[in-house]
């Protein structure tokens, strides 16, 4: 090949980098960034607040004062959760409507032992926040509320 | 091809081939690592305005020798004192707060310049929108009661 012949190539192809490159930067760093993905996990919801709310909760059950932990605990230890749910789903259905879906998963660490929620199959993209209540012989109850809008 | 021709080849070559492959190289690294290194903050004033008003003392929650994050004190919902303590005005942000509890609703608009604007949320445009339930305690001075807080809030798009 002669020498001219290739210098030629060469800066054509070199030409074609260069604005290759400079394409790609201008669509990169332009205000609204083509390639900037969306992230999957929300981290704006105010769930942990809704969950705080809720385990603090009073309740007033044939004439006693409870708060909603208080009831946790106790059907933990009758293992009866009927009065959880359904004070559960009077407190939180109104909140949630048709809007946002929910799951109250209550658990130690060893194993769930109930689930509470207005749909049952809950997808992806989710925001949960997680509560830990201390038992009457200092076993960890943890609350996991799971939500998706 | 003498000494010299060798020289200028190279250089060319580095200017026109080596130089810019790097510089795509790097603008291809960066754009494969730019969807998992950068959130999505398109929202999150929204968000930080929801904060402040749950769980700021200045704002909505409830206070004695402590703040309560997320208890609602009846006293503390009111215009001025709102607008005050998010900070907003003119053409910032708009803040409609509906606080239901027991058989009672209180609404307040913050900011009416902008909370006027509600209905340009209805369609795609230039204002950006939230509207969100907080179950909230709510302290009105005799006990705490369970409420709900639909906050909506009225922005620009960035």
């Amino acid at each position: 090949m002669k020498k001219g012949h290739a210098s030629y190539l060469m800066l054509v192809y070199g030409l074609a980098i260069l604005v290759v490159t400079l394409l790609l930067a201008a669509l990169m760093f332009s205000a609204r960034n083509p390639f900037s993905g969306k992230e999957e996990i929300r981290v704006n919801s105010d769930v942990e607040v809704d969950l705080l709310n809720y385990v603090r909760t009073p309740l007033d059950i044939d004439g006693q004062s409870f708060t909603m932990a208080d009831l946790i605990v106790y059907s933990y230890y009758k293992k009866d959760f009927s009065k959880v749910e359904e004070y559960t789903k009077n407190l939180l259905n109104p909140v949630y409507k048709d809007m946002c879906a929910y799951t109250i998963t209550y658990f130690t660490p060893d194993f769930d032992f109930h689930v509470v929620n207005n749909i049952d199959d809950i997808g992806k993209d989710i925001d949960t926040a997680e509560i830990s209540i201390l038992g009457l012989n200092e076993e960890v109850i943890n609350v996991m509320v799971t939500q998706i809008c | 091809m003498s000494k010299g021709e060798f020289n200028i080849a190279t250089d060319q070559y580095q200017f026109f081939l080596v130089i810019p492959a790097i510089f795509m190289s790097l603008i291809i690294v960066t754009m494969l690592i730019a969807p998992y290194s950068k959130p999505e903050t398109s929202d999150m004033d929204h968000f930080v305005i929801r904060k402040n008003l749950l769980y700021s003392a200045e704002c909505l929650a409830f206070s004695d020798n402590r703040v309560y994050p997320g208890i609602v004190d009846t006293n503390k919902f009111e215009e001025n004192r709102l607008q005050k303590c998010l900070g907003i005005s003119g053409n910032t942000y708009g803040v409609i707060l509906k606080l239901s509890f027991d058989d009672a609703n209180k609404v307040v608009f913050v900011n009416k310049q902008m909370t006027d604007r509600i209905n340009f949320c209805l369609r795609e445009g230039s204002f950006m929108c939230s509207d969100e339930n907080v179950y909230v305690l709510v302290s009105d001075g005799i006990g705490l009661k369970k409420g709900i807080l639909n906050i909506k809030i009225v922005g620009f798009e960035k």
